[in-house]
């Protein structure tokens, strides 16, 4: 090839190059790639997100909580995205942790402890996530990492190789996990999850058929405060439903079948829960109550 | 240049991909401009362009009248319709959203299955979240009660037809609702039974029964009721719920008040609830029993085929919804008479101790739902025109037009239409016939016990088979497939998290209360966590009752 063939080939391939990619590239100055990482984060669009968060990290001197930002962008979009890059979410939150800072260092702990679970690697896991819980016992991240203590305590297992197999959680680990939740319950009464932590107790109590617990923790969360529509019209007519079916509780049952009526008439089990309702307030009038 | 023309034609695969690639070029551009709206002698406007798939009478001109309307306030807007036929549709819409030309606003929802599965990734990747706006008032309620109410708030259903569920968030804004019911041939019903429709289930079976009678003595075929595979499905489910409301409190393990597909597959394939019982054995015989009035090989009748027999008059009757209703009453040369499925009463000596009642429609949510693609340039007019399309009096003047059922609180519904009002009183389906894995068995089981190639008890038996041969699979891919929902819920909690821990810019790039919707996701988080759990929980204890041979 001489150099005037070069140099139309080149030329071309100058054009290819500059009209593919242009595309994919942010503008604007460190913020504004912050903030396009994240609505591309918050839309799934995980390259352009990583693209951003990179012009960010690699930036000459970036604040702190641009850099914090960032790695947390890093790590959370190789982490959490379709088909998970764990090698590389690792070293972002282990890079994370070294900007010294609570929340850099509470981020980091609970995205390793959920990365390793991922991995395959229970045990490593829930130490990194009860050493966040020991050491920032107030910080959100925290409590969110009560959540996925107890999970990994009460998820069964599947089996590969055999489709369809699963093996429940043994009784020591359930039994941990509900000492976990409770315990935290106990020091963390207003925690802002207060409510998740009370419904994942109470189904674990269904499943094991203490409905009385069950109901506690169903009212319990219900008086912490569902921020959910749909959670909250759930956990009325579960309350209503086992009080009634299991417990024979009349007087609890007809006072939820009643504010599911008052409050979610736009719901499949509207018809349901009224006709419940004229059942146990016929059952309390026969008990003479 | 003669020289560089000489060196090329040395390199013919090279001048074909110059060639090709300025022709490209071209196209993209072109695309792109039409894309923009900026067709010659429309510089000064701005273009919006909607798609949709309602081809049905009547529907092109309401909404050419709302845009005329919109267009008269805004005159430096446009806006155009595309009308896509609904079976092309979902291909097109993902053909126009992957090459980046799709128009500003899309009807999502179509494509069966696949879509079914499909649009939350569209959602996610092409369309505006529309949180931000959903909690603010709409401007076009000024001056009615809704003036101070959020957007969402003055939907009858709180816009959670526009809501994701999986995505957390609110995608589309709906325009219209719609309900299923039996249409009849008024005429020809008067002719042959008289001028009010049966009232009882028995009378039903009657009135079909002279139907055949009358087509016979008139030498003509006439099938009373013009079945498809479409609509079949609405005709079974009617009477699926009325029959097996029962098993809620048999099948809801966790007392969430839903039986999930696993709650149900578990004790059939165990045989903990078994096909022969008396209530399932006769929702299937029911459903049998009145498919003898469909006509001959209605499962593989597409909708359009069973509209015509009912429009020729070769039928006189059809279940479907009210988007019909309208272009039934156009094209019929007779008057239309709408009417519940009937079911049998309680009295019924058959059927009637398997009666639980109707299936409620208090769950129903907005439909006929446009979302605003990413692509658009003119995304905020694309809000506001929808905006506008919602307001509670356009609303209600768009769906007269229709003949539709509006969306906003309060709207008038067309007198015609009052038989479409959703009905709140009824029951939820309580079993799922198609378990995981055995779906396909049951969908070539199902169209030869209806046509009565196998008995009940062979097609009862050939399905727990198949139950038995494929759940296991079926199972652990649908546990698999629903641990993606829950890992998109981690997605959304990180972002929130991030915004509540300071994390620079993630503020800007999501709307709402963080700290309230970070709440919010967890509590869907723990909940779905439950459902996996309890889910695995039935299928084991009933994979262990069959292997131990308990039942």
């Amino acid at each position: 090839m001489d150099a005037r063939t070069f140099r139309v080939v080149a030329a071309i391939l100058a054009i290819f190059v500059s009209c593919g990619c242009g595309g994919g590239t942010p503008s604007g100055g460190l913020d504004a790639a912050l903030e396009d990482g994240w609505k591309a984060f918050s839309t799934g669009d995980f390259d352009f997100a990583v693209n951003c968060f990179k012009i960010v990290e690699s930036a000459d001197a970036p604040a702190l909580e641009q850099t914090y930002s960032a790695l947390l962008g890093l790590a959370t979009c190789h982490h959490l995205r379709p088909n998970p890059d764990l090698a590389r979410a690792r070293s972002y939150y282990v890079r994370l942790a070294e900007l010294d800072t609570d929340a850099a260092r509470a981020q980091s702990l609970l995205g390793l402890g959920r990365l390793e679970m991922a991995a395959g690697k229970p045990g490593q896991g829930q130490s990194e996530l009860m050493s966040l819980m020991q050491d920032y016992p107030d910080r959100l991240e925290a409590s969110e990492a009560a959540v996925h203590l107890a999970d990994s305590l009460f998820r069964p297992h599947g089996d590969d190789a055999k489709p369809g197999e699963f093996t429940l959680a043994r009784e020591a680990a359930v039994l941990r996990g509900l000492e976990t939740l409770e315990a935290w319950l106990g020091t963390h009464p207003d925690d802002l999850l207060a409510s998740a932590m009370h419904i994942m107790l109470a189904n674990k109590y269904i499943e094991m058929s203490d409905f009385e617990k069950a109901v506690e923790h169903l009212v319990a969360a219900d008086e912490a405060g569902i921020a959910g529509v749909k959670t909250r019209s759930v956990t009325l007519w579960r309350i209503a439903r086992i009080a009634q079916k299991e417990l024979k509780d009349y007087e609890l049952a007809e006072t939820y079948y009643a504010r599911y009526v008052a409050e979610f008439e736009r719901t499949v089990l509207f018809y349901r829960a009224a006709k419940s309702l004229e059942r146990v307030q016929a059952l309390r009038a026969g008990q003479g109550v | 240049m003669k020289g560089l023309w000489t060196k090329l034609r040395r390199y013919p695969a090279l001048l074909l991909l110059m060639v090709v690639y300025v022709i490209s070029c071209g196209v993209v551009i072109t695309n792109a401009i039409r894309a923009a709206g900026g067709a010659p002698g429309e510089k000064q406007k701005k273009v919006l362009r909607f798609a949709h798939w309602q081809l049905e009478p009547g529907i092109r001109s309401a909404v050419d009248q709302v845009m005329a309307d919109y267009e008269e306030i805004h005159p430096d807007v446009e806006v155009r319709q595309i009308l896509i036929p609904e079976e092309g549709y979902f291909r097109w819409v993902n053909t126009q959203l992957i090459g980046r030309t799709a128009p500003d606003m899309i009807q999502c929802g179509s494509g069966g299955v696949v879509g079914w599965a499909l649009w939350p990734k569209f959602y996610a990747r092409y369309f505006l979240a529309l949180d931000r706006y959903v909690d603010q008032p709409n401007p076009y309620n000024k001056g009615t009660h809704f003036e101070d109410t959020s957007w969402r708030k003055t939907y009858f259903d709180e816009m959670e037809g526009g809501y994701d569920e999986s995505l957390q968030s609110y995608f589309s804004v709906p325009l219209s609702t719609f309900t299923v019911r039996l249409y009849y041939n008024k005429d020809l019903i008067e002719e042959v039974w008289g001028p009010s429709f049966p009232a009882t289930y028995l009378e039903f079976i009657e009135l079909c029964e002279e139907l055949v009678r009358y087509g016979e003595q008139a030498g003509r075929k006439l099938v009373p009721i013009a079945g498809s595979g479409y609509n079949f499905r609405q005709f079974f489910n009617a009477y699926r719920t009325a029959f097996t409301a029962d098993y809620l409190d048999r099948l809801d393990a966790d007392y969430d008040g839903t039986v999930t597909r696993v709650e149900s597959a578990g004790p059939i394939y165990s045989g903990a609830v078994e096909m022969t019982e008396p209530s399932i054995r006769a929702n299937f015989e029911l459903v049998r029993e009145l498919s003898e009035y469909f006509p001959q090989g209605y499962m593989a009748l597409d909708r359009d085929e069973a509209v015509f027999l009912f429009l020729q008059g070769h039928s006189a009757m059809i279940s479907t919804g009210s988007w019909d209703y309208k272009s039934l009453g156009v094209q019929s040369e007779f008057a239309i008479g709408v009417t519940d499925i009937p079911l049998p009463s309680k009295d019924n000596a058959r059927y009637g101790r398997y009666m639980a009642g109707p299936q409620t429609e208090a769950g129903l949510k907005g439909g006929f739902r446009m979302a605003i693609t990413k692509v658009s340039r003119n995304a905020d007019v694309a809000l506001d025109f929808l905006q506008y399309a919602s307001s509670l009096e356009r609303n209600q003047e768009l769906n007269e037009a229709m003949y539709w059922l509006p969306v906003i609180e309060g709207a008038e519904t067309r007198e015609h239409l009052k038989p479409f009002a959703p009905r709140i009183e009824g029951f939820s389906p309580s079993i799922e016939y198609e378990g995981p894995g055995a779906e396909l068995a049951y969908n070539q089981l199902l169209p030869a016990y209806m046509s009565g190639k196998i008995e009940y008890e062979e097609f009862a038996q050939q399905l727990v088979e198949a139950y038995r041969r494929e759940s296991h699979r079926g199972v652990d891919e649908y546990i698999k497939n629903n641990e993606q929902t829950l890992d998109q819920q981690m997605r959304f909690a990180a972002m929130r998290r991030a915004i509540l821990t300071g994390a620079k810019g993630a503020s800007e790039a999501i709307a709402g209360d963080s700290e309230a919707q970070y709440k919010r996701i967890i509590e869907a988080y723990v909940g779905q966590l439950g459902t996996r759990n309890n889910e695995i929980r039935v299928w084991t204890e009933n994979v262990r009752l069959l292997g131990h041979g308990e039942l």
